[in-house]
């Protein structure tokens, strides 16, 4: 990750891009929990990366972990996002408060290793499974219109997420107990 | 809900929307839920973890999608900042001049001011039978690409050479660079100059590969040859011989090739059918005993006044079966 980091900083693309794939999935998750539309993310992961190739050569060098100054800079920009889309004075007071810089790196790497285990427990459904999963949690779509668009039965559609999650399930059990509280 | 279990309030909706909308109905409905079934705390708490990690997952797509956005994104801000360059110009012109004459005085690590490495993409540009098709290097170098042919070409040329790999047809108009050669890589060998403009014929599957110079200078080099060609000069390969030979080429003729007419000296069958096969998109197979030796032009006729034509001046009756071509005996 440094490597890449020291890289980027001398212009070299290939590395921008092997930074942006190992992080994307991290930090989309890391920029739901905060901002939860997933739009608002997107974009904000595109500026994000934008912004620091346009400034690649001022890139602090001295930096222990570039992963971490990435997220914070991502969380900055949501935040700039969401006021740029609703500026209320209610939001100035909700504006999270922040945890110590321990805490937040704690909680950065663990977000990391469950993004990655789930993704790997992705990788082994069908690819049937997968794409009903992302219709109906991505996508947020209900039973009756996925059948609809995937030309299937309501039953079925559900019997195949069913099976999706058992398996989901299958393979997340030990993390799922490591991280209850972390949505509490 | 009876005996509850994750899979089953995963697939729940009204669970789901539990999870994603806190003003709902169903929020309430699962809050009184969990209230009434306390020993269930920690299944709920799973699930909805697992809910909303997946929920918050990017697909296949989005992913593919965003990176493409952004790759344009930074591409197109390349070529801005190269307009905002351009405006500046002249100041920096002015600045560079003192900063230069410094330079000049200490003359110590010019190599600080080098670029940094750029990053090869490699574009392919490849033609189906019976197309020609005109490239622009980005050095404005031009390249025009025969039927079934291939040309690999870096995006963005090194600093200390332009390199790029031909297979099959091509006429090249290079544009003169100095410090910078252009260098073609064949099967057989490889073509290296300065500016000039010139034919080459190297497909893999024919036994002769040859380079024709219009204008210009061009070295030509392998692992025992090394020659430099002149304007007029025409450098023919025998691959089979392993042996070359400099020939005087009709120009005219050598023009005209590129721009879809063929010309035949003393072809033989294989010749004929490998030239019809690109031009025209037909299938050929050679066979050794059609004994032809075929003289003459052909210029933009369709295929069946190709077949006509070769078929009156030979001995031979040429026809298509299923796209492939016969040659009988008369």
């Amino acid at each position: 990750m440094k490597t890449h980091w020291v890289n980027i900083k001398a212009g070299n693309k290939e590395s921008f891009f092997i930074f942006y794939d190992t992080l994307y999935r991290s930090l989309f998750q890391y920029g739901m929990v905060i901002a939860k539309d997933r739009e608002v993310v997107k974009d904000a992961i595109h500026i994000l990366f934008y912004e620091l190739w346009e400034k690649h050569e001022r890139l602090p060098i001295d930096i222990k972990d570039p992963k971490y100054y990435v997220f914070v800079w991502l969380k900055r920009i949501i935040f700039r996002q969401l006021k740029l889309q609703q500026f209320s004075f209610e939001s100035l007071l909700e504006e999270p408060y922040e945890e110590s810089m321990e805490t937040q790196k704690i909680r950065l790497e663990e977000m990391m290793e469950r993004e990655r285990n789930l993704y790997a427990a992705m990788a082994k459904l069908t690819k049937k499974q997968r794409h009903y999963i992302e219709l109906k949690f991505f996508l947020n779509k209900s039973y009756e219109e996925i059948a609809i668009s995937e030309n299937a039965a309501v039953r079925t559609v559900y019997n195949v997420i069913y099976e999706a999650i058992k398996s989901l399930k299958g393979q997340l059990t030990s993390i799922l107990i490591l991280i209850l509280n972390y949505y509490k | 809900m009876d005996n509850p279990t994750l899979e089953k309030l995963i697939c729940d909706p009204s669970f789901i929307d539990y999870c994603l909308n806190h003003e709902s109905d169903n929020f309430t409905y699962w809050e009184n839920w969990i209230e009434e079934n306390p020993h269930y705390v920690s299944l709920v708490v799973e699930s909805k973890t697992l809910v909303l990690q997946l929920q918050a997952m990017p697909s296949e797509e989005e992913v593919a999608k965003e990176r493409q956005r952004l790759y344009q994104a930074i591409d197109e801000a390349k070529v801005n900042r190269q307009f905002l360059f351009r405006k500046w110009f002249p100041y920096a012109a002015a600045c560079l001049l003192v900063v230069g004459m410094c330079i000049f005085l200490f003359r110590q690590r010019p190599a600080i001011l080098q670029n940094p490495m750029p990053i090869v993409a490699l574009l392919k540009q490849q033609v189906p039978a019976g197309k020609y098709m005109n490239v622009q290097l980005t050095d404005g170098t031009k390249v025009r690409l025969g039927p079934t042919s291939t040309l690999d070409y870096p995006q963005q040329f090194a600093a200390s050479e332009r390199k790029v790999t031909l297979k099959g047809e091509a006429f090249f108009d290079v544009a003169h660079r100095t410090d910078q050669p252009f260098i073609i890589q064949t099967g057989e060998f490889h073509v290296k100059v300065l500016g000039t403009s010139f034919n080459i014929h190297a497909f893999e599957e024919d036994k002769v590969a040859k380079i024709a110079l219009f204008t210009g200078k061009v070295e030509i080099f392998n692992d025992s040859i090394r020659l430099v060609i002149l304007p007029g000069q025409a450098f023919v390969y025998d691959k089979v011989l392993a042996k070359y030979t400099i020939e005087s080429f009709d120009q005219g003729q050598e023009r005209e090739t590129m721009n879809g007419v063929l010309h035949f000296n003393h072809a033989t069958y294989s010749d004929v059918g490998k030239q019809l096969a690109r031009k025209y998109g037909i299938s050929f197979q050679a066979n050794a005993d059609v004994d032809l030796d075929f003289s003459g032009t052909m210029a933009h006729e369709n295929l069946d006044q190709v077949l006509d034509k070769l078929t009156l001046t030979t001995s031979y009756r040429f026809s298509l079966e299923s796209n492939t071509l016969i040659a009988h005996k008369k």
